[in-house]
């Protein structure tokens, strides 16, 4: 019964709002607007919990009662909560340039998020070349197109040979056989895309209810 | 400078995670870890709270006062960590989901189908330009080839049937050769990122360092 409720809701809401975008009236495009203007007021309060999930979890490493307690992950879990309570309070105080909140943020968060995303580019290597050792024809084609749009992006095509013309068939890719490809994908998608929220309205999707629904 | 060796030693310790997770890896996950929740926390309150909420309420309140509403509604979130009363979170979600889901469907076909199957069919050939006509053709075919490959595993009609083999496998082709150039540009947008952090270290960190250490001054 209880969670029949929220069933209902996503059934009456998702039906109405499919009707609202037929009906061109001003109360319409103002029922839309309310749906955008209450969404990240509706949706703001789950940072709460998730917030509560993360520490509780750390909590449990840092009072050691996980389930293989040790010393270096309760210093460690002290750090996550160190850094999240002196960020929080800081910019609950002052977001402002020149404040503890911004500094952190331009010279932790930047530098260490940027490295972090830099380093995929070891890891896109490494997995790369496991995928490439299966060396099948199309994994090949893959491989070539890709070397090829690196090369002639870089400039480096003017040190091989032909290397005008492989720069006029990669630019001429991209602006035909890489526009197919990406045009059939996205219309794949959106029929994905499509099936998935009338799934959800019909409530026969309920993975967003968690709890194996 | 003290600034700058703190994200150097943070950026040294992040890049040390190629050669194995160690300890400074570690910590260095941690505090971003906590850093990134935090930024969350008050990125919500200051963006959401303050002005959306907050501000529009306390400044003109019968213009606004329905905003009290969803803010409510949304604070059933909250029964989210407690297991008898945690259906009450789904109301919050089932509502912007439903909204979405609803509003949604028109949009993906105007924006996403229609717009894709329209740049795509119109104006197979373009007087006198025998170069965007064949550039037209080669697009639609290549569309024609993918969905083949995406939609039909098998066409129970012999006429059809040898067809759709070949534009199948002409399918899967074209589809990796743009995963190649996709793959391409990601390493290429991920080597650029890394190109800047050893630009960071070595001109930003170190040649200022130098700099400081030869009498070059702060």
């Amino acid at each position: 019964m209880q969670r029949n409720i929220p069933l209902f809701l996503v059934f009456i809401l998702g039906i109405i709002y499919v009707l609202l975008t037929f009906i061109e009236t001003s109360w319409s495009e103002g029922a839309v607007r309310l749906a955008s203007s209450w969404a990240p007021l509706l949706s703001m309060w789950a940072i709460v919990p998730a917030t509560y999930v993360t520490l509780a979890s750390y909590g449990r490493r840092l009072t050691k009662r996980d389930r293989n307690p040790t010393t270096q992950k309760a210093i460690l879990a002290g750090v996550t909560y160190v850094a999240f309570f002196t960020m929080l309070i800081s910019g609950l105080k002052s977001n402002a340039e020149g404040s503890l909140f911004d500094w952190m943020f331009r010279n932790i968060q930047i530098p260490v998020t940027s490295t972090m995303f830099s380093l995929l580019t070891f890891y896109i290597a490494s997995a790369a070349y496991r995928a490439f050792r299966v060396s099948r024809a199309h994994t090949s084609l893959l491989m070539v197109f890709a070397v090829l749009v690196m090369v002639t992006n870089t400039g480096m095509h003017t040190y091989i040979p032909f290397g005008q013309y492989w720069n006029e068939f990669s630019t001429w890719f991209l602006m035909t056989g890489n526009v197919a490809a990406k045009r059939a994908i996205l219309i794949g998608v959106a029929v994905g895309m499509l099936a998935t929220n009338i799934r959800i309205i019909f409530g026969i999707e309920r993975s967003w209810m968690g709890g194996g629904a | 400078m003290l600034t700058t060796t703190i994200a150097a030693l943070l950026t040294l310790g992040a890049m040390s995670l190629v050669w194995k997770e160690n300890i400074v890896s570690r910590f260095i996950e941690h505090l971003i870890l906590g850093i990134s929740l935090g930024y969350g926390v008050v990125l919500t309150y200051r963006q959401i709270f303050l002005r959306l909420f907050w501000v529009p309420v306390t400044t003109d309140f019968a213009a606004n006062w329905i905003l009290i509403l969803p803010t409510l509604i949304g604070a059933l979130w909250l029964a989210q960590p407690f297991q008898k009363v945690r259906w009450l979170s789904l109301i919050p979600l089932a509502m912007v989901l439903g909204a979405f889901s609803g509003l949604g469907l028109e949009r993906i076909m105007s924006s996403y189908i229609i717009e894709a199957l329209e740049g795509t069919v119109k104006s197979l050939y373009v007087a006198g330009d025998l170069q965007k006509s064949f550039d037209h053709v080669v697009i639609w075919l290549g569309v024609v080839c993918i969905l083949s490959y995406f939609y039909f595993r098998r066409i129970h009609n012999p006429a059809l049937e040898k067809a759709h083999e070949y534009t199948r496998i002409v399918g899967i082709w074209w589809l990796m050769a743009s995963f190649g150039v996709s793959f391409g540009f990601t390493v290429m947008a991920r080597a650029a990122l890394l190109i800047y952090r050893i630009q960071f270290l070595t001109q930003d960190w170190i040649g200022e360092l130098i700099k400081i250490a030869s009498g070059g001054g702060m």
